[in-house]
């Protein structure tokens, strides 16, 4: 009988891979990997996406805390375009402190690419992940990615954002 | 009587006569001369002799005007993404002309240092084989040659991965182009005539570039 991998066995795989695209194309890498994330949660929410991106962005962060990717999620806007959403307690966040260290900064955000690709199914657009780093500086197991929805602008996302 | 050159002179000139041309004259490119820089890309080197780049010529204006709003959505969104998180300011920051520095700025998070290949007369795209093991480097160096057959006509291009880099946009393009699965599209090479040459942009000092033995020992000492 086969026996049980561990986790922690998949999430250093997770952090070769990154490293292998880092070390075979620098920062470039880091846009080879836009859509790892995605497909899988796609097949169990794409169902319920429509038209509103910010209905998209609580169905995303929704179905991240479902499966337990993040403990929860908010996302505030903070320019007309520019959308910071925060993750806490990140299954990913072994990786992202690990590419911290090799490539200076959070080389991949998965859960970034998942809120992405919902917000953009609303929009028609293709948004980019301007940043995304590890915030345990200040709060333990945080992390934040910064989204720039480019060509639309953005309504407010309300008072406290949207929160998962 | 056989003709007399200097071979390093003429390659030479034609190294540092190549410039990337992003504004082109309304004017088609001769199918003649096309297809001497296609024969300049299919003489490049490659591992195993395995070739594995594919040129698609084209001309149609209305592929080449949506290239062109995937190139410039593609330079504009990563740009953006630079200037929001102060990454680009950093980047600029002994450009200290205001006026400069705010127009270096809306060329780049426009997304126009890309969008001109919609302008252009003709656009070949670079398509990979994906089976290949040095793929990127053989199509690279395909490139180069094209560039440089460019130059020799007195034509001008410019190398654009914008639209290939971000694995989304690349995906809009092959379904532009109908690329099946088994190719990646590597580059676009806008070509036309153009009216003007750019001033040559700096190079670094070879002293800086250049070691002898070891990563860091000088080659060149000063």
């Amino acid at each position: 009988m086969r026996s049980q991998v561990s986790q922690q066995y998949l999430y250093d795989i997770i952090y070769e891979l990154q490293k292998a695209f880092w070390d075979e194309r620098g920062m470039g890498g880091r846009y080879r990997l836009t859509t790892v994330g995605s497909d899988y949660l796609m097949r169990q929410v794409g169902h319920r996406l429509g038209p509103s991106w910010k209905e998209n962005l609580k169905v995303a962060l929704e179905a991240l805390k479902s499966e337990g990717i993040i403990g929860s999620g908010s996302c505030v806007a903070t320019a007309e375009n520019v959308l910071k959403v925060g993750f806490k307690d990140c299954a990913h966040l072994g990786v992202d402190r690990r590419m911290t260290q090799d490539a200076g900064r959070v080389f991949a955000c998965p859960c970034a690419n998942f809120v992405m690709a919902c917000i953009d199914r609303a929009l028609g657009t293709t948004s980019e992940l301007a940043e995304a780093k590890v915030l345990e500086s200040c709060e333990p197991g945080s992390c934040e990615a910064t989204i720039l929805v480019f060509g639309a602008s953005l309504p407010d996302t309300g008072e406290g954002g949207v929160v998962a | 009587m056989e003709q007399e050159f200097d071979l390093v002179a003429a390659a030479d000139k034609l190294i540092h006569d190549r410039r990337s041309i992003r504004k082109f004259l309304p004017k088609d490119v001769e199918d003649e001369l096309l297809l001497k820089v296609l024969e300049a890309g299919r003489q490049a080197p490659s591992g195993e002799d395995a070739q594995p780049w594919r040129f698609i010529v084209i001309k149609d204006k209305s592929i080449i005007a949506e290239l062109g709003v995937i190139c410039g959505r593609a330079s504009g969104r990563r740009f953006s993404g630079e200037y929001v998180t102060q990454r680009m300011q950093e980047r600029f920051k002994d450009l200290t002309d205001p006026e400069k520095r705010k127009a270096v700025f809306q060329k780049l998070t426009s997304g126009a240092v890309s969008s001109f290949v919609g302008e252009a007369p003709v656009v070949l795209a670079v398509c990979g084989k994906k089976d290949v093991w040095d793929m990127p480097f053989d199509t690279s160096a395909a490139i180069e040659n094209i560039l440089l057959m460019v130059t020799a006509l007195g034509l001008g291009a410019c190398w654009v991965i914008a639209p290939c880099i971000d694995v989304r946009d690349e995906l809009k393009v092959k379904e532009l182009l109908n690329v099946p699965e088994e190719y990646k599209v590597v580059s676009l090479i806008p070509i036309g005539y153009f009216e003007k040459l750019p001033k040559p942009r700096p190079r670094l000092p070879l002293s800086q570039i250049s070691f002898l033995d070891r990563f860091g020992e000088p080659y060149i000492k000063e």
